[in-house]
């Protein structure tokens, strides 16, 4: 089954990464190519909205892994927000549900981006 | 009433053999009947899935693994379902390869790239109830049964 892909802007060092589907052996090469493009962006931190992913497979995750490797190269980080019960049983079951600081509500995500933020502007303050 | 596997299938037994090359549209091509197999048999959506996940992992495994630097090959899924139980039974004509010989990835090595075909074996054994492996002449027989 297919997946798409949408990227928003939703803080100046943020995308949201919305994904539409299914992750897989099938379309995880179609996420790769888009967090390529993204990692060369100015974004800082990346979102990974996954309201809308119904399945994802070890294809799917050694693909966001790879985005957290690649960010994480670029001094930045990735997020994932909204897991459905059948993706966050794949987290749980290879034990990565806490390596990519996984926030279930807006709120929490935006106290976090809050946080980064305020923490930029401190540090271009000096 | 006729029966053709299309049918809504009630409370009984039901099996179903698939075989398939080494193409990656292939083992997409079966997973989603294997897919459609599961929901004709009325299995709650999480079951379906988890079934699905199953079989891709295995089939991805076989195929990167037990055929490597071979070229045309055939691997062979009989799936089989009752109420309570999904039985998967995989065989290759590969070089003799038991997947549950695969350790469990360590979560520590999961972001840096290491971790080859152990973290989709362990997947799929996390999703299943029994499983075991013999090779049958030159075949690999993997059988994974998942209750439900």
């Amino acid at each position: 089954m297919a997946l798409k892909v949408t990227v928003t802007e939703d803080r100046w060092f943020s995308r949201t990464v919305h994904l539409d589907g299914r992750l897989d052996s099938d379309t995880a090469e179609d996420l790769d190519k888009e967090v390529d493009t993204l990692v060369h962006s100015a974004a800082n931190v990346l979102v990974f909205d996954l309201a809308n992913l119904e399945y994802i497979s070890s294809a799917g995750l050694r693909s966001i892994f790879r985005a957290q490797r690649a960010m994480a190269a670029r001094s930045g980080r990735i997020v994932l927000v909204h897991a459905r019960p059948q993706v966050q049983k794949v987290f749980e079951i290879v034990k990565a549900a806490d390596l990519a600081s996984i926030f279930t509500s807006i709120q929490e995500l935006d106290e976090y981006l809050d946080a980064i933020q305020q923490r930029i502007v401190d540090e271009s303050s000096h | 009433m006729s029966l053709s596997s299309g049918a809504l299938l009630g409370p009984m037994s039901s099996e179903q053999t698939f075989r398939i090359h080494n193409r990656p549209r292939d083992v997409t091509a079966v997973l989603n009947r294997v897919e459609e197999f599961c929901r004709l048999h009325g299995f709650a959506t999480a079951t379906v899935l988890d079934v699905r996940l199953v079989t891709e992992e295995v089939l991805t495994n076989v195929v990167k693994y037990a055929y490597e630097g071979v070229g045309d090959y055939q691997v062979e899924l009989r799936l089989s379902a009752s109420d309570h139980s999904v039985r998967m039974e995989f065989r290759d004509e590969g070089a003799p390869f038991n997947p549950l010989d695969f350790p469990a990835p360590d979560p520590g090595n999961l972001t840096e790239g290491r971790q080859p075909g152990g973290l989709g074996i362990h997947l799929a054994r996390s999703l299943v109830d029994d499983s075991s492996y013999s090779r049958e002449g030159n075949v690999n027989v993997l059988v994974l049964i998942k209750h439900i």
